[in-house]
């Protein structure tokens, strides 16, 4: 069976600063897995890389999704294909509302897939189903793309994205961060409820606390750009006790192992 | 610009070629200056209302007055007028001069911080002329105005600030610039010169102020240099009598992560001109620049602000307030200028005016020129009467109609005035406004 | 920054020429030219007269200079003044309209002959110095609308002519509008009578065709006491390297509770990418609400021209009376635009609402010039302004020159202004849903300018939209 995603050897830079150097991670379908680490180690850039974000240049190793190169594909073509990005801080799109942007991306993927596109009216329906799940205001559909919103309410929308467009791998990059205990309970059920044995999930945290409501298969600390250790749930409770020093300390001894402990 | 105003120009010539004839011999770098300012001045001449920078500002009243040249008399000064000008909290660092003229009798300097220099400007020419040469007329020859030029070539009276690196003298310094000494109508040209170290902190008082009721010309310049990371608390007060005539430009440049707030109180003399030009020059420069602007009677006031930002990753923040009664007239124009390659700018402006009567006019021009994209730019003006909301409001918790509208008033300028950030000019001006307000509603 | 960069700048697809044989007087200006120009359309003594007196003022004046703008002293001796395509004297019908005028407009996308013409708009069609086709004007004159070419308007209506032309724009008024009461050659007439509801909406189309030829268009609108109408101008020209002078003049009345809505999509000859060629737009464009409860609403999107020179503004006689100005106006390459709007509040209890959004790109420099003015007497008026900015690039400016001048205590006036990007991080958040880049402007541009879109017949909204994100291609990155 091929991965769902398969990083190998993975290199990137911005403004010619090295910050992945040389990730490697292998996810399957029916995975959960949780990227955690220090600032700065660099897990919400490959975040941005897989998505494809301009200011990335990917400058070694290679990404395969389902098999394919997917780092020879625009951004938008990588979501069509079914790589979904959770935003750490969503853009706000003045002017633009919610529903159209939503319903535009919606039909895109469905027409990539070869499915119908909805009409507003359908796709309405569909919409007020989804905002449920995120336990969204119906309002928020009618106002301009993240604009005015909270950092709960985007967080929410990002989620409500994801729950649309039913992706095969979906990261959340600090989807967590700055939530308050009941946005992130609505953030986990709704994770929850859209895990499947087909789909997958990389959640990039800086904090146990996520991993309370959504249990990981997984467990990968970031250091210095590339995974440092890989284990399973356990070792996310390891570094709430003992802190990244820990890891860091080893992190000499351990780079390398990564690839042995999963795949 | 138009030459239609020549004679009175020619009248200005002659005072200075008066001047030049019976001055006391001056360094060469200040003499040259002043021939290269008085030449621009001559052509020029004095702006008309075809000119867009005095579109709505006529200032042939001013050009019709002959005024003499000053002695600095002090004839009329009345001690206990004078006084409650004073603020105590810079007692120690005052300067006072008399129609442009320095009176150290009347100035303290007993309590200056080390290092810091405050002094009267021929003096600075003697003694410190290694800081003066280098800067005097840099800043103001931007966007110069006939009146500034004018300033350079008159000038012989003012005051010179100079605070060293990392200095940050306690108490303010108070610029007390009084017009109308004697019996006859004069001209002064006072000019400041303010030099803030790198991470240095100073705040500066102006104040202009009138002794009686002669009609007399303030044409003031002052230039304000705040340095690497320094930050400079500017606070200027115009409330010079209902005879006087004021025109007044500040220059200002900032350097890198230097601060420059100022507050630019306009509530007398009969035609006033007040030009603020701030170049934020080094990354990290920043200004807020706030105003207020009270009018009455026949009073003209005329606010204009230009701020550059000429780097990226400045910002700037502007409020300024109008109140307008009577027959009076107002102007604001604020210009943002964005220059090519100013990234990250952010940059926002306001205006605001109150109409209390019906023959009031104001005329607001806020203005952005952006040549950079990635920035956050706004402005925005308004013009409209007390919300009747507000006073409905009042007047059901038993305020009449005139105290309803003063106390609404009161608060809408209180918001410039409550952010002077010395106590006693603030609560001086707090009265003297309330004053105003109360006097004017209760004469209906 | 570059991931919209390789996008491709489309071709003006408006830039043919139709070859077709043209009755073209000698270029240059003088009276001589002017009698002759009039003599060629069959003019009225008081017609010369006017034009004779407007060309006299005009070599009075001097060129405007104050707006933002950059450009070579036009030549007015090197223009010519009238180029007619020739056909047969008088038409009985459109069908009788050389094909090769039929075609051109076909393909401007406005068909004229009977079967194809668009369902209820009607259609004025003009060619260089002459209007060619009207459309629907039987069904119209049933209607009691008089919808007609100027030139026809002169010789049919002369007292309405005479009672309207030049009262809301005087001979005087400025540099442009002199020139064109003196040489105006065509442009479109509507009388709407009393309480009448225009049946469809009125459309001109102008076509400069001719290399050396100005365009002087005059256009003038009356609408009577409570009467409605609707009006569309669209504006194409071919690709010359040349510049061309377009200087039109509209005047638009609307007497007691008689309401206007004016729209112009101006899609001139922008000029190449290096600011070669383009036609220099000086228009004045003029509403009187004459009448009380009268409301006249310009909208306009202009993308084209390399220079544009325009303030389509309200004057507020009539007491309640509502003036509007719903603006976009998109620079790219080396264009130029100084546009804005002008409202004399001077009736009582007077309205206006300007809304403006200026979408700046490449070298472009884009300006907002308004003037909100408040007369002692309008009392209980009120204005509220928006003028935000776009800026694609780091190489345009976008300006925002506002005046408001107040003259009375019981007025209230708003103005404000906002400057904004299309920054990449948006571009990459649709494209992170899935959605591309080039459909990730149009969305942004659409949602930056829906307030004036709303304001556009529904055809043309579209158009509109497709317009400017055709323009924008390969802008941002």
């Amino acid at each position: 069976m091929t991965a769902l995603l398969e990083i190998r050897d993975l290199h990137a830079t911005v403004d010619s600063a090295e910050i992945l150097r040389g990730v490697s991670l292998t996810v399957n379908a029916g995975e959960i897995h949780a990227i955690m680490g220090p600032n700065g180690s660099g897990k919400s850039t490959l975040a941005k890389v897989l998505a494809g974000h301009p200011a990335y240049t990917v400058t070694g190793g290679e990404v395969l999704f389902r098999g394919q190169n997917l780092l020879e594909l625009a951004p938008d073509e990588r979501a069509r294909s079914g790589i979904f990005l959770a935003f750490q801080y969503p853009v706000e799109i003045p002017g633009v509302s919610n529903s159209n942007f939503l319903r535009l991306a919606f039909n895109q993927t469905r027409e990539s897939r070869g499915q119908e596109e909805l009409d507003p009216l359908e796709f309405d329906e569909l919409l007020r189903e989804k905002m449920k799940l995120v336990e969204m205001d119906y309002s928020f559909a009618n106002r301009s793309v993240n604009q005015g919103f909270s950092g709960g309410e985007k967080k929410r929308n990002e989620i409500l994205q994801m729950a649309l467009l039913e992706p095969s791998v979906a990261v959340l990059d600090e989807t967590d961060s700055g939530l308050d205990i009941d946005a992130l309970r609505v953030v986990a059920t709704a994770v929850n409820a859209l895990a499947t044995p087909e789909n997958a999930f990389v959640m990039v945290t800086h904090y146990q606390r996520l991993l309370n409501y959504i249990e990981p298969h997984f467990v990968h600390v970031f250091a210095a750009g590339r995974i440092a250790r890989s284990g399973g749930k356990e070792l996310a409770l390891e570094l709430e006790e003992k802190g990244y020093e820990s890891v860091r300390a080893q992190s000499g001894s351990l780079a390398g192992a990564s690839e042995a402990s999963n795949g | 610009m138009k030459l239609l105003l020549s004679e009175e120009k020619d009248r200005y010539l002659a005072a200075y070629d008066a001047r030049a004839a019976v001055a006391v011999a001056e360094p060469d770098w200040l003499a040259s200056l002043r021939r290269l300012a008085i030449a621009r001045f001559d052509a020029v001449g004095f702006p008309t209302t075809r000119n867009e920078a005095w579109k709505y500002t006529d200032v042939s009243p001013i050009l019709k007055t002959e005024f003499g040249s000053s002695t600095g008399s002090i004839g009329k000064l009345s001690f206990a007028g004078f006084e409650c000008l004073r603020a105590p909290e810079a007692e120690g660092a005052c300067l006072v001069f008399v129609d442009g003229v320095y009176h150290p009798e009347l100035s303290s300097m007993s309590g200056l911080a080390e290092g810091v220099v405050v002094t009267d400007f021929a003096t600075a020419v003697a003694v410190h002329f290694d800081a003066l040469a280098v800067r005097l007329g840099v800043l103001s020859a931007h966007e110069s105005t006939p009146f500034a030029s004018l300033n350079l070539a008159m000038a012989t009276g003012g005051a010179v600030v100079l605070v060293p690196k990392g200095c940050a003298p306690a108490s303010p310094v108070h610029l007390v610039y009084l017009s109308g000494g004697g019996d006859e109508p004069v001209a002064a040209h006072p000019r400041t010169m303010v030099v803030a170290g790198e991470s240095s902190s100073l705040t500066v008082v102006e104040t202009f102020a009138s002794v009686n009721g002669v009609a007399s010309l303030t044409n003031a310049v002052a230039e304000f240099h705040v340095g690497e990371n320094a930050r400079v608390d500017h606070v200027r007060v115009q409330r010079e009598g209902a005879q006087a005539f004021h025109v007044g430009a500040t220059a200002v440049e900032v350097r890198r992560s230097g601060s420059y707030s100022s507050i630019a109180i306009s509530i007398g003399a009969a035609i006033s001109r007040h030009d603020l030009h701030v170049r934020l020059a080094e990354e990290g420069a920043s200004c807020h620049i706030d105003g207020l602007y009270v009018t009455e009677g026949e009073q003209h006031a005329d606010s204009h602000t230009r701020i550059d930002h000429l780097v990226p990753r400045c910002s700037s923040r502007q409020l300024y307030k109008g109140v307008l009664d009577g027959d009076s007239r107002a102007v604001f124009n604020g210009k943002v200028y964005v220059h090519h390659d100013a990234q990250k700018t952010e940059a926002h402006q306001t205006n605001r005016n109150l109409m209390l009567s019906p023959r009031a006019r104001v005329d607001t021009k806020p203005e952005l020129e952006i040549y950079a994209d990635d920035v956050v730019c706004s402005h925005g003006a308004t013009v409209g009467a007390l919300e009747a909301e507000e006073q409905f409001y009042l007047a059901s918790r038993g305020l009449d109609e005139a105290t309803a509208r003063a106390v609404l008033t009161y608060g809408f300028a209180e918001e410039i005035v409550e952010e002077i950030p010395v106590a006693s000019v603030r609560r001086h001006l707090d009265e003297v406004i309330l004053d105003r307000f109360q006097k004017g509603f209760s004469k209906g | 920054m570059s991931t919209i960069e390789s996008l491709a700048n489309r071709e003006y697809k408006y830039g043919f020429t139709t070859d077709i044989e043209s009755d073209v007087i000698p270029r240059g200006l003088s009276e001589d030219t002017i009698r002759l120009l009039s003599a060629k359309k069959d003019e009225p003594e008081w017609m010369l007269d006017w034009r004779l007196k407007a060309y006299r003022r005009w070599l009075e004046m001097e060129e405007p200079d104050w707006a933002n703008v950059d450009y070579p002293k036009v030549d007015f001796q090197d223009i010519v003044y009238y180029s007619a395509p020739k056909q047969k004297k008088q038409l009985a019908s459109i069908d009788e309209v050389d094909p090769k005028l039929l075609e051109t407009f076909e393909k401007l996308g406005i068909p004229l002959d009977e079967q194809k013409r668009l369902a209820n708009v009607a259609v004025d069609a003009i060619f260089d110095s002459v209007s060619v086709a009207t459309t629907f004007r039987k069904k119209l004159f049933d209607a009691g609308v008089i919808f007609c070419s100027f030139s026809e308007a002169v010789r049919e209506y002369p007292e309405l002519v005479k009672k309207y032309l030049g009262s809301v724009v005087p001979v005087s008024d400025n540099y442009y509008a002199a020139l064109n009461s003196a040489v105006f050659t065509d442009g479109s007439f509507v009388y709407i009578p009393p309480g009448t509801r225009c049946p469809m909406e009125l459309s001109t189309y102008f076509r400069i065709n001719n290399q050396e030829s100005g365009q002087f268009e005059r256009t003038l609108i009356v609408c009577d006491e409570g009467s409605y109408v609707s009006y569309l101008e669209g504006c194409t020209a071919p690709q010359f390297d040349k510049n061309q002078l377009h200087a039109a003049v509209v005047e638009l009345v609307a007497l007691d509770n008689a309401e206007i809505k004016y729209a112009t999509v101006q899609n001139w000859y922008a000029g190449d990418e290096e600011g070669r060629g383009g036609i220099y737009n000086f228009v004045t464009k003029r509403g009187k609400c004459a009448g009380v409860n009268s409301h006249i609403s310009w909208t306009q999107v202009e993308t084209g021209s390399a220079i544009t020179w325009k303030y389509p503004s309200c004057i507020l006689l009539g007491d309640n009376s509502v003036g509007e100005f719903y603006s976009v106006a998109l620079t790219n390459n080396l264009q130029q635009a100084d546009t804005g709007t002008k409202m004399i509040h001077i009736g009582k209890n007077t309205k206006s609402t300007i809304i403006s959004k200026g979408i700046s790109a490449g070298r472009s420099k884009n300006s907002y010039r308004g003037l909100v003015k408040m007369m002692p007497k309008a009392t209980g008026s009120r204005n509220y302004s928006q003028c935000d900015s776009m800026l694609i690039g780091h190489d345009c400016s976008a300006n925002t020159f506002p005046y408001i001048e107040v003259l009375n205590e019981s007025s209230r006036v708003e103005h404000e202004a906002t400057t904004s990007k299309i920054s990449e991080d948006q571009i990459f958040y649709f494209q992170s849903r899935g959605i591309p880049s080039e459909e990730a402007v149009s969305i942004i541009i659409n949602g930056f300018c829906k307030e004036v879109f709303r304001e556009l017949p529904m055809e043309f909204a579209v158009e509109a939209t497709r317009l400017l994100s055709m323009k924008l291609e390969g802008t941002v990155g």
